[in-house]
């Protein structure tokens, strides 16, 4: 469907730009999780570029990404790294499920099966969930903060939820049989 | 002035500090704000990270539900903020977006209409109720406090309000209210966000600079405009302290709280017993 990485990226809504990079490394110098990634922005584009599917779509790197944007607001070539990243996960996520890196495959699935139960995230449930299907002994880790939250009124005794579930369900259902993934 | 409002999920947990300090300001500052009816999450930092669709979907769905020109849909929640006008975003640049939503909310009788205005709530005590009238309203003015203004990342950044660098609005509002704003550097650097579940080496280290350089400046307390900063802020010194090696605690508060409290409310109105690091001592002075 494409020739290479380059193009598929630039298919997606805020990928377009990223040939537009010259290396210039602001994004990683302004990245607050580059200390801890082997593939930083900067060399991310590179791989990109370099057509480095795999590489790239394996790297746990692109899971460090926080969202906070600094890339996209100081990239001098109005490149949208932060989406490019987003961009990456998805794929990744597509076709190459995180078993290899448990917590964070277990997070993100147990936070989008939250939503789509309930259409509202509640942390005390989304942690439950996410140590069950990792190590339920992480309960054991996060049980004195959450006794704290608890203890200060900061849970949700009722889970919340909406409504219309059905409504979003059925939103959600259509959205993945029209070329969602 | 009449909005419409998007608590967003956190405000009814693990900020309902800040919930109750928003409630608590709201007929001081002659805001009334209506509850969009049956909202849902925004998918926060998660679902854009695994499906680009839902990630439009969700937001969309709360813009429907406050379409056909209700008003301007004001947030609390950076997170939240930025979802939103994302989707909004994408929907005026992108034909693809626009009409796969549209036809998929046709279906089930969704209309996207008459979007509203989204706005962040310090945006809309800056800019509408104005920085004179909030001044108007201060009875004990917050002297002599010392803080620093952390605005965080999704606020301010592009498709935000302020400067994406070094933003003024939340430093000229503490200013109104009598508080003493050092300089602060960390003010739109990242807290962590959900990395702090997934991989808290890395959001441990993110919040322990934000919390060290607020405590070398002379800080008495971290000002802030989103949940999720608050939470990765507060519920964690312990954990930063011994993994650091540092020392000494410093509270995280709401810039409602604040606000509520130089207007003259009542602290248990305010939601300032639910920090996990306690205000109480510092604010103090205020009475």
């Amino acid at each position: 469907m494409f020739t290479d990485f380059t193009s598929e990226i630039m298919s997606y809504p805020g990928g377009e730009k990223i040939t537009a990079c010259m290396q210039c490394g602001t994004c990683t110098g302004s990245c607050p999780a580059s200390h801890a990634m082997k593939y930083t922005p900067r060399r991310l584009i590179s791989l990109i570029r370099a057509n480095q599917r795999d590489t790239v779509l394996k790297s746990l790197d692109i899971w460090k990404c926080a969202s906070c944007y600094t890339c996209t607001a100081r990239c001098p070539r109005g490149i949208k790294f932060t989406d490019i990243m987003y961009i990456l996960k998805n794929l990744a996520w597509k076709e190459q499920r995180k078993e290899e890196d448990h917590n964070i495959f277990g997070f993100y699935s147990s936070f989008q099966d939250l939503i789509q139960s309930r259409g509202r995230m509640n942390e005390a449930e989304l942690i439950l969930r996410y140590s069950l299907k990792t190590n339920p002994y992480k309960l054991l880790e996060f049980a004195p903060l959450g006794m704290k939250m608890f203890l200060k009124g900061r849970t949700a005794i009722v889970p919340p939820g909406i409504k219309n579930k059905r409504q979003l369900q059925e939103i959600l259902r259509i959205s993945q049989e029209r070329g969602g993934e | 002035m009449v909005y419409q409002y998007y608590p967003g999920c956190s405000l009814h947990a693990s900020a309902r500090d800040y919930d109750e300090s928003v409630k608590g300001i709201m007929e001081k500052l002659a805001l009334e704000l209506k509850e969009v009816p049956d909202w849902n999450c925004c998918g926060a930092t998660v679902i854009p990270s695994v499906n680009q669709w839902q990630a439009q979907i969700l937001p969309a769905r709360n813009l429907a539900l406050a379409a056909e020109n209700k008003g301007d849909l004001v947030i609390p929640c950076n997170a939240c903020y930025m979802n939103l006008k994302k989707v909004q975003y994408n929907m005026a640049h992108y034909r693809e977006v626009r009409e796969k939503i549209t036809q998929i909310f046709g279906q089930v009788g969704l209309r996207l209409v008459g979007m509203p205005k989204v706005r962040h709530l310090l945006e809309v005590i800056v800019d509408d109720v104005g920085l004179s009238k909030v001044k108007e309203l201060v009875t004990k003015p917050l002297k002599d406090l010392k803080v620093v203004c952390y605005s965080g990342c999704q606020l301010v950044r592009p498709l935000g309000f302020d400067d994406p660098e070094d933003p003024q609005a939340l430093d000229r509002l503490m200013e109104t209210l009598g508080a003493v704003v050092l300089p602060f550097s960390k003010k739109s650097h990242c807290c962590g966000s959900s990395l702090m579940t997934t991989q808290p080496e890395l959001a441990l280290k993110m919040a322990d600079e934000i919390l060290e350089e607020a405590k070398k400046v002379g800080a008495e307390t971290i000002v802030v405009t989103c949940p999720m900063c608050q939470l990765n802020l507060d519920a964690f010194q312990n954990q930063i302290n011994s993994r650091f090696n540092r020392d000494g605690q410093i509270p995280v508060t709401y810039f409602t709280q604040l606000m509520g409290l130089a207007f003259g409310l009542n602290k248990n109105q305010l939601g300032l017993k639910r920090g996990i690091v306690s205000p109480a001592k510092v604010l103090e002075k205020i009475g």
